[in-house]
């Protein structure tokens, strides 16, 4: 009943905004910028994805119909890879390296267990250095269904494959996939008084948790240590966000609380989407990533009539049947994208309207999913960057350009420093 | 398919050669363990190089070195970069994958003169030996590992009595070496303290009851009701004059809160009524105005007799009149809700078991601070799994006192000291204190807690009982640990391995979230699904419960179903949703590769996939991994995209003819070809498209089937071994929440020995795990 209730308002909101109720939370002038990165998994039928023409008079691919009437508010950038995505000597294990590799621009460990190590992402970067100035230094997102068991990816860890966001080398950030503790993060139980009791409990909890880490610390073998420095690692961070919650003013959206996990993938999908536009319009944090599902996820989509599995498509030996039902997917996954973006588009922020004031990355770690290739990713970069880019346009980096440059790019528009992310090489200037 | 490869230091063989070393190495007394050097003596140098040049070069010179040697490196091997031990070892990676090459007959290719069976076996136990070193008294590295969100949730309930869920609470654990409580890949985020906090804080406001206890309360709803009456979704409504009643059982007499939750729609010029009556007796009336649908709350208080029989709630003035104006105002209907009987009020009741459990009795004269002392020590040392130390607790009260001065009765300061510990390492990890150093010894047996911790955790999936404590309290666990082994697989606890283990060697779990083609499998469900589980997880659980021969898996003449299921195998006679053991009649369904959950689980969504039930029991019953297809194929299905509807056996064997498909489809294509008269839902067919279905094949090994029951005679007379090793492997892996590698051979050979002898038998498996080096002892 509440989700009905709740999806009918979603609807709603495309047509007029509904959050003037919310207090403008970013009364700072001019709006921050935010940033935020979508994954789509098992790469996408080329074919209908790519656009025709360079510059601002291309044509748009078939897959990418659905964004049509907001050209102006996003970029084609064609040309950027992620090399150590590639094997480079470890053999098989594309998905779980296209998944990992995305946003940390390293390559993963090949490992099934032990000595996990890639390296620190591009939305965790900017977290550690601007976290401080919103409530939740980021927030990671997901629609993928539970995991399945056993092994994963040819040999490597369970959690290169299901993880694009990684705090360090060693400790991936686990996405929430549940919309209704994804908004409770965002604003509370409800109840502020007993929120705040409960931060002030949890506060001295950490405090003392944290010590008794540290006695432990000297008596476990130095093996074990890194594990304990984990804990004690996340311990503080948690204790910062709390102690930092009073700089903040609370927001109570008009939303009704979502009472979990909708049942259709499209409407989970637009519940996330519509939870990253309330934390981005309230300020609640500035960056944010959105993994759709894993790769090598191989899910159904009922709703649109595809009963085979999204990966096992994904292998289509230039099938035609098979392409077709890959474009279908990528259409799907779009429409919901086109959906977000009009959203972010109709909420005014100053003198333009929210997505002006963001940089949201749409990509995937596989060009083409039959041969795995990760050169010429598909990406959109939509946003206005405030006024920092030029979107509208269909360009083409220089070939050999990492994925990572842009990233650079997108962190030095943050005001995040960094010499380098992953196998960045320099910054990715037409954007 | 999902593409899967070699998976570094996981997969080995373990080499007969090895066995005349074992008896030994066995001879050495566990007490006292010195760790032999990791790498091999200089005699024993020696001889791996005299071997080298007088049988292994000359071998590899003669099979390999046609693409691999000589200036040639097809595949980025040229075997002239390892002239020496030295520069082999450098690279265990690439031996690793030459290794496998080797034993799964890949190399030398097939179309390539092969090397003799003898010969090939020597090459293995030589790039072992040589490579990869292994002794019987290194238990391996191992890390402190946190709990799973399962032994979390298991833990808290035997910890607090409670059983509210909470494993959904917490981020899903990222699995390595295939299980979930693989101890590297268990980090810990930001976001999973944040978790933590959540879940103790839930769990125990469940456990503890705060303040005076409240009354009892008896609830109604409208599936209580008798009577009259039409049940809507928020409750009964009377229509007509009626009543609706109830029976409740008292357990005391005195006075009792009566609160009725009704609404009423509006007629006629007297509100809606309700009368309240009592075994017949008329006690009060309600006028119940407001919206019909929003229920408000009537209270009475009354004084009722134990033996009270009904209360009923009557609507007498039934009210009709289509003509009036108001549309709103022509009928009269009286719908209820709830009724919630509250009481006896006054009557002090004693708090739940859960709170009493934490606040146990107090003493009479015990000041606050000695009762507070002694909940937190009694509860620390549970949640713990282990002694705590004066000092632990003196800390722990600090924190009591503050938070009780913060404004907080005594309990509320227990009950936030509590929710610490349970965000503490001390209990969120399986930790094992630091062993003191004897200087000559480099291994250790742990400690006599960190084994209960151990025990329960592999068995049970939770922390130790009671009896397991005190064992360890007083030092006699070692000395007891088979009769503790014993009982505890006899506990019900232990369905939690069975399930959890099998779960994920299997991928039971998968049931759950797998989406046939409801067009092409109509009868399919995810209720299907989950009784496919069960039929499954019970014959894994009656094995390794009931103490069966491990072969039962492959071989078991009986499995358990219910009528579902039976209807699925065309089984007849098997009535009533309850699974039973059965004695099956025909070979169709021995063994577990037969089971309709796992061929399912081995099929795409709308059709069979014999690659991937070749792939599945490769992977998960012979310990063999196939690498996976060279990047960059081209696409063998244009061929024949247009003509002709091929079968997949038709399909697979043209992908067969190309050589680069070749040597790992010949691997896995006979197998799961075998299966092809069981459809994509495990479903007995004799035919596909209207032509016979063909399972004839020929394994790589070289052995003729001509469908799943020569199959599964290959593979109990003649890979017996590999099975059971393959199964050796996974439950040791999962025992010690670690990868278990190539240099863990020995250890497990030595379990298959003692497993030979005592005819396959599953605890003989279970205890020579426990009984192992690697799970009894730690590096420093």
């Amino acid at each position: 009943m509440q989700r009905r209730t709740f999806l009918k308002g979603l609807g709603a909101t495309l047509a007029i905004p509904q959050f003037e109720s919310l207090q403008a939370a970013t009364s700072q002038s001019p709006a921050p910028l935010r940033m935020a990165f979508v994954y789509t998994p098992n790469g996408v039928n080329l074919k209908k994805w790519r656009p025709t023409g360079l510059g601002k008079n291309y044509q748009l691919g078939e897959s990418m119909k659905p964004l049509e009437s907001l050209r102006d508010s996003f970029q084609i950038i064609g040309g950027l890879d992620h090399d150590k995505a590639k094997p480079n000597g470890d053999g098989a294990g594309d998905h779980a390296r296209a998944n990992a590799t995305y946003l940390t621009g390293c390559q993963a460990r090949k490992t099934s267990g032990s000595d996990i190590h890639i390296g620190v992402s591009v939305d965790q970067l900017a977290a550690q250095q601007i976290g401080h100035q919103t409530r939740l230094p980021s927030l990671e997102l997901s629609t993928d269904p539970p995991r399945r068991s056993g092994r994963c990816d040819s040999g490597y860890s369970c959690a290169y494959q299901y993880n694009i966001s990684w705090r360090n080398a060693n400790t991936p950030m686990p996405s929430e996939r549940n919309p209704r503790v994804v908004f409770e993060r965002l604003f509370g139980s409800g109840n502020a008084k007993e929120d705040a009791k409960r931060r002030a409990r949890s506060q001295s909890v950490l405090d003392f948790v944290l010590e008794d880490a540290k006695r432990l610390h000297h008596k476990v073998s130095l093996n074990d240590r890194a594990k304990l420095d984990q804990y004690m690692t996340s311990v503080r961070e948690v204790e910062q966000r709390i102690s930092r919650h009073e700089n903040f003013k609370e927001q109570f959206p008009s939303m009704v609380k979502p009472s979990g996990i909708p049942t259709s993938y499209r409407e989970h999908i637009q519940l996330m989407y519509h939870l990253m536009t309330l934390a981005f319009r309230t300020d609640s944090t500035r960056v944010c990533t959105f993994l759709l599902a894993h790769d090598g996820s191989n899910r159904s989509f009922n709703e649109i009539g595809i009963s085979g599995g999204h990966h096992s498509l994904s292998h289509h030996k230039k099938k035609t049947s098979k392409l077709e039902q890959v474009a279908k997917i990528d259409y799907f996954y779009l429409e919901e994208y086109a959906r977000f973006l009009s959203e972010l588009k109709g909420i005014n922020e100053g003198e333009g309207n929210l997505l002006d004031n963001m940089m949201i990355v749409y990509g995937s770690g596989i060009a083409d999913g039959n041969r795995h290739t990760n050169n010429n990713l598909p990406l959109i970069l939509a946003g206005g960057g405030r006024g920092t880019l030029q979107p509208g346009r269909h360009t083409l980096a220089e070939k050999g350009t990492p994925m990572t440059n842009l990233y650079l790019s997108m962190l030095e528009r943050m005001q995040v420093k960094a010499r380098r992310i992953g196998d960045s090489n320099g910054m990715l200037t037409n954007i | 398919m999902q593409r899967k490869e070699l998976d570094m230091g996981r997969s080995w063989t373990g080499q007969r050669t090895f066995l005349a070393l074992i008896t030994t190495l066995v001879a050495i007394v566990l007490g006292s363990l010195t760790i032999l050097n990791a790498s091999p003596s200089a005699t024993a140098q020696q001889q791996l190089l005299k071997q080298w040049d007088k049988d292994i070069k000359p071998m590899l010179e003669h099979y390999c070195y046609d693409c691999h040697g000589d200036g040639r490196s097809k595949g980025d091997l040229d075997l002239d970069d390892y002239p020496d031990l030295a520069s082999m070892r450098k690279d265990p990676k690439v031996w690793e994958h030459i290794l496998a090459r080797v034993q799964y007959h890949l190399m030398p290719p097939p179309e390539e003169e092969q090397m003799e069976q003898t010969e090939r076996k020597k090459l293995i136990a030589w790039v072992n030996d040589a490579i990869f070193p292994a002794n019987l008294t290194d238990p391996g590295q191992r890390a402190m590992r946190r709990l799973n969100r399962i032994e979390y949730e298991n833990t808290i309930h035997d910890l607090l009595g409670t059983t509210a869920p909470l494993s959904q609470i917490l981020p899903p654990d990222d699995s390595g070496n295939g299980f979930d409580n693989n101890g590297e890949s268990l980090s810990i985020s930001p976001a999973h303290i944040e978790k933590y906090l959540i879940a103790a804080e839930t769990a125990l406001n469940d456990a503890i009851l705060v303040g005076p206890m409240p009354p009892r309360v008896i609830s109604f709803k409208k599936n209580d009701f008798n009577g009259d009456g039409h049940q809507l979704e928020q409750g009964t409504v009377l229509y007509t004059r009626g009543s609706i009643s109830i029976r409740p059982k008292l357990r005391l007499a005195g006075k009792y809160h009566i609160n009725i939750i009704a609404s009423a729609s509006q007629a006629g010029d007297e509100p809606t009524l309700m009368d309240l009556v009592i075994d017949g007796k008329r006690h009060s009336r309600f006028e119940v105005k407001g919206e019909f649908g929003e229920g408000k709350t009537f209270t009475k208080e009354i004084s009722l007799n134990k033996r009270v029989n009904s209360i009923s709630l009557v609507f007498p003035n039934d009210y009709y009149d289509s003509k009036a104006k108001n549309e709103k105002l022509r009928d009269r209907n009286l719908m209820i809700h709830a009724v919630h009987i509250e009481g006896p009020i006054g009557v002090k009741r004693e708090k739940p078991i859960t709170h009493r459990r934490i606040f146990i009795t107090r003493q009479k004269g015990q000041t606050d601070q000695t009762y507070t002392r002694m909940v937190l020590e009694n509860f620390a040392r549970r949640a713990f799994r282990r002694p705590v130390t004066q000092e632990e607790i003196d800390r722990y009260m600090t924190l009591s006192e503050k938070m009780v001065r913060e404004g907080g009765s005594l309990e509320h300061g227990i009950r936030s000291t509590l929710s610490a510990m349970l965000v503490s390492p001390s209990f969120l990890f399986i930790t094992r204190s630091i062993p003191e150093k004897p200087a000559s010894h480099r291994t250790k047996r742990i400690d006599q807690h960190n084994l209960a911790n151990q025990l329960s955790y592999f068995l049970w999936s939770s922390m130790p009982d009671d009896e397991l404590m005190t064992l360890a309290d007083t030092g006699k666990l070692y000395d007891q640990l088979d009769q503790q082994i014993t009982r505890m697989l006899k506990n019900p606890r232990s369905k939690e391995m069975v399930s959890n283990f099998s779960g994920q060697w299997l991928q039971l779990r998968d049931l759950n979230t797998i989406t046939p083609d409801k067009k092409r499998f109509p009868v399919f469900s995810l209720n299907l699904a989950s009784h496919m589980r069960t039929e499954t997880e019970m014959l894994s659980d009656y094995i390794l419960r009931e103490n069966r021969s491990l072969l039962d898996f492959l071989d078991a003449d009986y499995t358990f179903i219910n009528e579902r299921m039976a209807a699925l195998y065309k089984i007849p006679n098997i009535k009533g949703g309850h699974f039973r053991k059965v004695t099956l009649k025909d070979n169709k369904r021995r063994g577990i590769l037969t089971h309709a959950s796992i061929l399912t689980l081995t099929s795409q969504p709308n059709r069979t996939s014999p690659v991937l039930r070749g792939k599945f029991i490769l992977e998960n019953i012979l310990d063999i991994t196939p690498p996976p297809p060279p990047p960059d194929l081209p696409g063998l299905e244009e061929i024949h995209d247009s003509g002709k509807r091929m079968t997949i056996r038709e399909q697979l064997a043209m992908h067969r003819e190309k050589t680069a498909c070749a040597g790992c489809h010949n691997l896995m294509d006979p197998i799961g070809l075998a299966f092809e008269k069981y459809n994509g839902i495990g479903v007995w067919r004799e035919f596909e498209n209207r032509r016979a279905i063909d399972t004839s094949g020929q394994l790589v090994t070289g052995e003729t089937i001509s469908g799943v029951e020569s199959l599964r005679l290959i593979i109990l007379n003649k890979k017996k071994d590999e099975f059971l090793r393959c199964l050796t492997v996974k439950l040791m892996t999962y025992a010690l929440g670690r990868g278990v590698t190539r240099s863990d051979r020995l250890h497990v050979e030595k379990i298959l020995t003692q497993l030979k002898q005592e005819n396959y038998s599953a605890h003989s498996l279970i205890k020579g795990i426990i009984h192992s080096v690697p799970f009894q002892y730690q590096r420093h």
